[in-house]
């Protein structure tokens, strides 16, 4: 897969495990999604690009 | 046996992760000036500390267009800005990024410069400090499938923490040396058979001594790698050599700044260690004139972490001498390499009769001579001609209280013939100098006070 490709794929990912705890099932199902979006953030990290400085505060606590 | 959760494509590949370990210079410097642009940012707007000391400077976050600019409009910061923070209004002062809900860890400095220094570490920062120990591991061989032995203490100084984070993210096994002496940690390698030791490489001939003594064979042991950090050593070749043939193992080492990271995971070909570049920036500087020194100068190494979420650290004067070089390396990597590791300390500089003269030098020479122990205590102090150094060393069991003259003067002789300048040698008998599980006291300045 190309790098690009698989960097759009995991942005399109973070997205969707964040609005999928816009609603939180429960503290142990949205703690592991947000882990899920602390990974995903690693993984475009680590292909060169950047993303928003630290996924624990939440896009919105760090804008670009 | 089922394998460990890796394919078998990215088990047979050489780097951790190709494309920034092998990242071209001048997309490694696009990418350090957005992640420094960032950083600087995000500093700015939620570090008091960083805020009024870039006022004060007279630039904003969005003045840093170019490397050149943040080396030139960004002040350094040092440690003890961070202590006097932390001091005024405790335990954290104004030097935070996030709330304290966020810290994973709280860690502090051995204080061997003064007062301790808190380490504030958020969940997230753990996996970047475990992330750059694994460049390490996995650039010598070591996989999912091996086990490291832990001899630490697990204590507030965060040293092999994030060594122990490392190996959770490669998905290797951990046995915790954790609570027991050496003799039974030499036991627990002997019945768990690790394949990893990680200590300190003082404490890794510590360990060897005492299984000398309890007739234990170190090379027949499952040991096939020691790995490093916390002090200089596993970079002197001399103390490679000794830790090396002492456990029949490879010796590499990782240089961490606690409250940095774990910033530069050793060289596979053991020519020093490479800074982990997509996790940190570095420059190197002449320490008396801040001067940006040229590639190969010896200088003070100043980093700024992309990965200290909680208690940023830019631009970070470390006080650690350092050669940088900025060519591809012939193991592959175009990360910066620090030539022989960290060299030794700024606050450590000895200058005799014009002459610069390094600790860990001294410590390379000491290994070459034969009947001299790899524990040794350097002592500095003001004479009247300026910088005396004293070395007191222990000399090797084997060699009789009747031979001890003889070794210090055949020291004496080698350390004058390679540094040029006179220094004075103790002999010690064997066991005389106190032994260090973490970082060994080695430099003693009496030049104060």
């Amino acid at each position: 897969m190309e790098r690009e490709v698989l960097v759009r794929e995991l942005r399109r990912l973070r997205a969707d495990v964040r609005r999928l705890n816009q609603d939180p099932w429960s503290p142990a199902v949205e703690r592991s999604l947000a882990l899920a979006d602390m990974y995903f953030h690693m993984a475009i990290w680590q292909l060169g690009e950047v993303e928003e400085v630290t996924p624990e505060l939440g896009p919105a606590a760090d804008p670009r | 046996m089922e394998a460990r959760p890796l394919s078998r494509t990215s088990l047979a590949s050489r780097y951790w992760n190709e494309h920034t370990e092998t990242m071209p210079r001048e997309r490694l410097q696009a990418l350090h000036l957005k992640r420094l642009q960032q950083m600087i940012a995000y500093a700015y707007r939620r570090v008091p500390l960083y805020r009024r000391l870039y006022d004060r400077a007279g630039f904003k976050p969005e003045d840093i267009r170019s490397l050149e600019d943040f080396d030139r409009l960004v002040p350094v910061i040092d440690k003890q800005d961070l202590v006097q923070a932390q001091q005024t209004n405790p335990p954290w002062g104004d030097a935070v990024a996030l709330p304290e809900d966020f810290h994973l860890f709280r860690f502090q400095t051995s204080g061997s410069t003064g007062v301790p220094m808190a380490i504030p570490v958020s969940y997230y920062s753990s996996h970047h400090y475990g992330e750059q120990w694994v460049y390490g591991f996995w650039a010598v061989g070591i996989r999912p499938h091996d086990s490291f032995y832990f001899a630490f203490t697990w204590g507030t100084f965060i040293g092999f923490w994030s060594a122990y984070w490392g190996v959770r993210r490669l998905g290797a096994t951990v046995h915790s040396g954790g609570g027991v002496n050496t003799e039974m940690r030499l036991k627990q390698i002997l019945d768990l058979k690790p394949t990893v030791l990680v200590c300190t490489p003082t404490y890794a001939l510590a360990m060897a001594e005492k299984a000398r003594e309890l007739g234990i064979d170190l090379p027949k042991t499952s040991i096939r790698w020691t790995y490093h950090a916390g002090e200089p050593g596993g970079n002197v070749p001399t103390t490679r050599r000794a830790i090396e043939e002492a456990w029949g193992a490879k010796a590499y080492e990782l240089y961490g700044i606690g409250e940095v990271g774990a910033i530069a995971p050793g060289c596979p070909h053991q020519l020093g260690v490479h800074l982990a570049e997509d996790q940190a920036y570095a420059t190197v500087i002449d320490p008396d004139t801040s001067r940006v020194v040229g590639d190969g100068e010896v200088g003070e190494n100043v980093v700024t972490s992309y990965i200290q979420f909680a208690q940023p650290v830019i631009k970070y004067r470390t006080h650690d001498l350092v050669r940088a070089v900025r060519t591809p390396c012939a193991c592959g990597r175009t990360w910066l390499l620090y030539e022989g590791g960290v060299l030794g300390r700024s606050d450590h500089m000895i200058i005799i009769k014009g002459t610069n003269v390094y600790p860990t030098a001294v410590e390379a020479l000491l290994g070459e001579v034969a009947g001299v122990s790899p524990h040794y205590e350097i002592h500095v102090a003001r004479g009247p001609g300026g910088d005396e150094i004293r070395v007191k060393v222990e000399a090797q069991p084997e060699v009789a209280a009747g031979g001890y003259d003889e070794l210090r003067r055949r020291v004496e002789a080698l350390l004058y013939e390679r540094i040029m300048v006179r220094i004075g040698v103790e002999i010690q008998a064997p066991g005389h100098l106190p032994r260090y599980e973490l970082k060994a006291k080695r430099f003693f300045d009496h030049r104060r006070g």
